[in-house]
């Protein structure tokens, strides 16, 4: 498990839910991996058991806190950024997310994020299918579009089912999106040029 | 100079030179030249442009070169797929070219790494003005620096592990310490606690050994260790894996069991432990024999009391197996009140 991911839970189990839920989250794993009692044992199936805990405590569904997750991370700015990189509008985004394991793989080699093939329906309609099957994968791109349909100003119906994202955009220019430059604003570069 | 046919003034040399990837095709489809980089990547002598390429957008047009035209036409971005290498999704643009014809200039996207794998591409394959070696570039060296730092930090966090599974554990026994205790406790209160069903509850059974005293002072401390670590086996070996075992004091332990509020059950439990125990010295040569005394309480009995409460009591019921004479189990089905604590 990659050490950046179990961050990101950390990180969005505190932001949403409070220090008080994280603390018997960190309980529930630390009570785990003494019982596993390896020395060398890291909590086993690290950021799962996390969200697994989380959901035991707070009663929601699993499928549920990973398409918050999803939503949550897609609402960092900087990574809101990293996502409007791979695309013009809404529907772009959408077509290119087959890009972005790739994108992702040249940041972080070993992220072992699954691909992703786009299918288009005669109507429109797109649907994202991981290989290999991945759940909790799905359910995470599931709540990440929905926060990007927002982000781009367009109304995107998501549908996370067991296997596969479904994708409608009724209206590409529902809102007004939010501003998206290339170059980063007022992060001076590395040099202090501008 | 020889003419590209349907450029004029610019040679077919030139184009490759210029226009590595480029793709220069008929209205019809058919191909007339193919960049030198392309090539590379292509059946030799491509005639249609279809036999290469697939529409890289899903369920668009499925007519390659309508899409192509359409390109050319509209100005927007275009997604060739390689038949032969289906990873690749070639990026790029079109604009009509003479009469009857249309240039395509492609790019590699973010697939850039797997067509230099794909196709053995060099610095030359590449327009000096591309970014393809810098984009090599930086995967390299952030590939390189992140491994380092992922290493670093695999074995910052073995290192941490260890130090966390160590602050929890009795060196001596391999139980649980007292620290260990109070996270595994504040976990299974959390649990009960959450869900109202009797299914969550649990038992807290407190043990202290008897005569141990007596066994350090007339055999020795390292005999003593050798029961204690006797006991623990005693406890390990009774417990399922999700209870806790720990070494809280010097020849005290305390045990949580899960889902066990039985108290027959218990009961038994308990008798089977201390018989396990009393079997470590059966000599009784040197006139010590250990035993232990047990307390045991449940927690559907303690719903809305502090967990400190539930401690004091498994140990109230622990001094009074001791009063009664030792070896003895005393379960309490109800909290302890005010008159009944000193009993």
């Amino acid at each position: 498990m990659h050490r950046l991911v179990v961050r990101a839970v950390e990180e969005f189990l505190r932001d949403t839910y409070g220090a008080n839920l994280w603390r018997q989250v960190e309980i529930s794993c630390a009570v785990e991996q003494v019982a596993a009692a390896a020395p060398a044992g890291r909590l086993p199936g690290g950021a799962e058991r996390m969200i697994a805990a989380a959901g035991a405590i707070l009663e929601k569904p699993e499928g549920e806190l990973y398409e918050d997750l999803g939503a949550w991370l897609a609402r960092r700015e900087a990574i809101r950024r990293l996502l409007r990189f791979s695309g013009r509008d809404f529907a772009d985004f959408v077509l290119s997310l087959e890009e972005l394991p790739d994108r992702a793989h040249f940041v972080i080699p070993d992220l072992e994020m699954p691909r992703i093939r786009v299918e288009r329906e005669e109507d429109g309609t797109m649907r994202l299918l991981l290989d290999p099957l991945a759940p909790a994968w799905c359910a995470i791109l599931g709540g990440l579009l929905r926060a990007m349909a927002d982000d781009y100003g367009a109304l995107g119906l998501v549908a996370v089912g067991g296997r596969a994202v479904q994708v409608q955009i009724p209206e590409a220019s529902f809102a007004e999106g939010r501003d998206f430059h290339l170059e980063q604003g007022d992060v001076p570069n590395a040099a202090g040029l501008r | 100079m020889e003419p590209s046919g349907l450029l004029p003034g610019i040679s077919s040399g030139a184009m490759d030179r210029i226009l590595p990837m480029h793709l220069l095709i008929q209205a019809g489809g058919r191909v007339l030249s193919v960049g030198p980089t392309l090539r590379k990547l292509v059946t030799p002598g491509m005639r249609h442009v279809a036999d290469g390429f697939s529409n890289g957008r899903p369920g668009g047009n499925e007519d390659l070169v309508a899409v192509i035209l359409g390109a050319a036409s509209d100005g927007e971005r275009l997604f060739l797929r390689m038949r032969q290498t289906p990873c690749l999704n070639l990026r790029g643009h079109a604009v009509p070219a003479g009469r009857d014809a249309v240039l395509v200039n492609l790019g590699f996207g973010i697939g850039l790494p797997d067509a230099v794998r794909a196709a053995g591409l060099t610095d030359r394959d590449f327009a000096p003005p591309e970014l393809a070696m810098e984009l090599l570039f930086m995967r390299e060296a952030m590939g390189g620096v992140l491994g380092e730092l992922s290493h670093f930090n695999s074995q910052l966090e073995v290192a941490r592990d260890v130090a966390e599974a160590q602050a929890h554990t009795d060196p001596l026994t391999g139980l649980h310490n007292r620290r260990g205790l109070e996270l595994a406790l504040s976990e299974a209160r959390t649990l009960t606690g959450l869900r109202a069903g009797d299914r969550d509850g649990f038992a807290l059974a407190h043990l202290d050994l008897d005569h141990f005293k007596a066994v350090n002072d007339l055999l020795g401390h390292a005999e003593g260790d050798r029961v204690l670590c006797h006991v623990a086996r005693v406890l390990g070996d009774v417990i399922r894996s999700d209870d806790t075992a720990a070494r809280v004091g010097g020849d005290e332990f305390v045990l949580i069991l899960r889902r066990f509020e039985d108290v027959a059950g218990l009961e038994r439990l308990a008798r089977r432990i201390i018989a396990g125990i009393e079997s470590v010295l059966s000599d009784g040569a040197d006139g010590c024999r250990v035993s232990a005394s047990v307390g045991i309480v449940l927690s559907r009995n303690y719903r809305d009391q502090p967990l400190e409460r539930m401690l004091l009591d498994a140990d109230a019921a622990l001094y009074r197996s001791k009063r009664e004479g030792r070896g003895r189990v005393t379960i309490l089905t109800a909290p302890l009140t005010g008159e009944t604590q000193g009993l």
